[in-house]
């Protein structure tokens, strides 16, 4: 369960700190715990690795 | 042998020093195969000049009689922005040549001249203009630093593309004295103005009155918090971009599953009972070590929640954060990571915890704390409490 979108808040706290993980929060509405133990469906997984990406201003695949 | 005519250029030298056009046509003319030469003693017989014959090339001075390189400029960049123009000056730092190197074809020459980099330089941006480099490219940056670099007086009138108000900078001898912009008056305007693109540039006549400096900053500091700024405002725009699709996408999932979702919002949703079970449980986890704290926005410095709180020192630490993260990004270093810390007197500490638009701030006396169990156990909790907090 979230183990995706949960690997995505640690990247995106790894390569942009704290600021960009609460924004990533405050953006999605669903915070790294909430983020574990949701299913990683596909659009989800998407849609945070776009705002992710957006964060890091890295493709977040490339990582 | 008409068709090798056709196919040459006319580069327009303009220069005040006679001695100098005289001694560089008579040099040029080995390359006349390549290109036409023509000359103007100032930017008035330029404009001539300009008017009546297709020019591939302007070779300008800056300081010139009548009408100088600066008005030039100003004027090519509105009338004749695709004609490329190789800018000559005895003020040019190395940094400022570095910095307008890049743009467009935007060329810089020492003098006194070398001529064998003119010759060369003149060659490259012929060879530029097939790829379409063009005036249009210069920036108001560079234009701004020209200035300064050649200690010019002047008075700027700046229109940006689909901007209602213009902007107006002062300068007095080569030093940004003053910039207004609508409302926006000094530094502000001059942060507003920097960042417009395609913008218009002319020199206006010198106002008889004194003009005092408002401006304390140097120019250069400003150009770099410009660039800042528009980063991040390009940033925060595709961060929107991204979670407006989000927003979309996700609404309809959370209609499925009946989870809430945060639309396209500015004011985040603190859900203030989940903020403040957050301070209690710094509280509890510290116990008396733990002599102040406060959860402050990032942009006012106003606390939201704490225990002991101190108003005064939230604003002044929301500063900190601000210098020292500007002061990082400004040296190039890593930026800040998830904290930093202050040792004070009398084993205390202040731990600040930068949270995106609000900073989390502590003071802890560490004699009664351990600063790793702080570190380590507590601080990925509290930062967990205030993540539920804002999520709603």
């Amino acid at each position: 369960m979230g183990k995706q979108l949960e690997r995505i808040y640690e990247i995106v706290t790894q390569k942009a700190g704290l600021d960009a993980r609460m924004k990533l929060a405050t953006k999605t509405g669903i915070s790294k715990s909430r983020a574990s133990e949701m299913p990683d469906t596909d659009e989800l997984v998407k849609k945070f690795k776009a705002l992710a990406s957006a964060l890091i201003g890295k493709n977040i695949d490339s990582l | 042998m008409k068709n090798n005519q056709a196919l040459k250029k006319t580069v327009l030298i303009v220069d005040d020093e006679t001695p100098f056009i005289l001694s560089l046509t008579t040099g040029l003319k080995r390359y006349s195969s390549e290109y036409n030469i023509l000359t103007a003693e100032n930017g008035k017989i330029a404009v001539e000049i300009l008017e009546s014959t297709p020019l591939d090339l302007v070779v300008t001075d800056l300081r010139m009689p009548e009408m100088d390189g600066f008005e030039l400029l100003a004027y090519m960049s509105t009338n004749f922005p695709s004609i490329p123009v190789i800018v000559m000056s005895a003020f040019g730092t190395q940094e400022i040549k570095d910095r307008l190197g890049p743009i467009g074809t935007l060329g810089f020459l020492d003098k006194p001249v070398d001529f064998k980099k003119l010759t060369n330089l003149i060659r490259n941006s012929l060879k530029h203009d097939i790829k379409g480099g063009s005036l249009k490219d210069i920036s108001i940056t560079s234009f701004l630093q020209l200035i300064e670099m050649e200690q010019k007086t002047c008075l700027l009138d700046i229109t940006g593309e689909d901007m209602p108000v213009n902007g107006i900078f002062y300068f007095n001898k080569g030093e940004l004295y003053d910039a207004v912009c609508g409302e926006l008056k000094g530094e502000k305007a001059v942060l507003e103005v920097i960042g417009w693109g395609n913008a218009e540039i002319k020199l206006k006549e010198l106002p008889k009155e004194k003009i005092s400096k408002r401006i304390e900053a140097n120019l250069m500091s400003l150009i770099m918090e410009a660039t800042r700024l528009k980063e991040l405002s390009l940033q925060e725009d595709k961060m929107e971009g991204a979670s407006d699709v989000l927003s979309e996408d996700v609404e309809l999932e959370g209609k499925k599953r009946n989870h809430k979702f945060i639309e396209k919002q500015k004011e985040v949703n603190m859900n203030v009972e989940k903020l403040n079970a957050a301070v209690d449980l710094l509280k509890g986890d510290l116990g008396d070590a733990l002599l102040a704290t406060d959860i402050y926005g990032s942009a006012d410095g106003q606390s939201i929640a704490g225990y002991n709180t101190q108003p005064k020192a939230s604003a002044l630490f929301c500063q900190v954060t601000a210098y020292l993260t500007k002061s990082l990004n400004d040296s190039g270093f890593p930026q800040l990571g998830r904290y930093y810390i202050l040792d004070l007197a009398d084993a205390n500490i202040v731990v600040v915890i930068p949270l995106g638009d609000y900073q989390w701030g502590m003071l802890v006396d560490v004699k009664k704390a351990q600063l790793g169990l702080l570190l380590n156990v507590v601080m990925p909790k509290i930062i967990d409490a205030f993540e539920e907090a804002i999520t709603g």
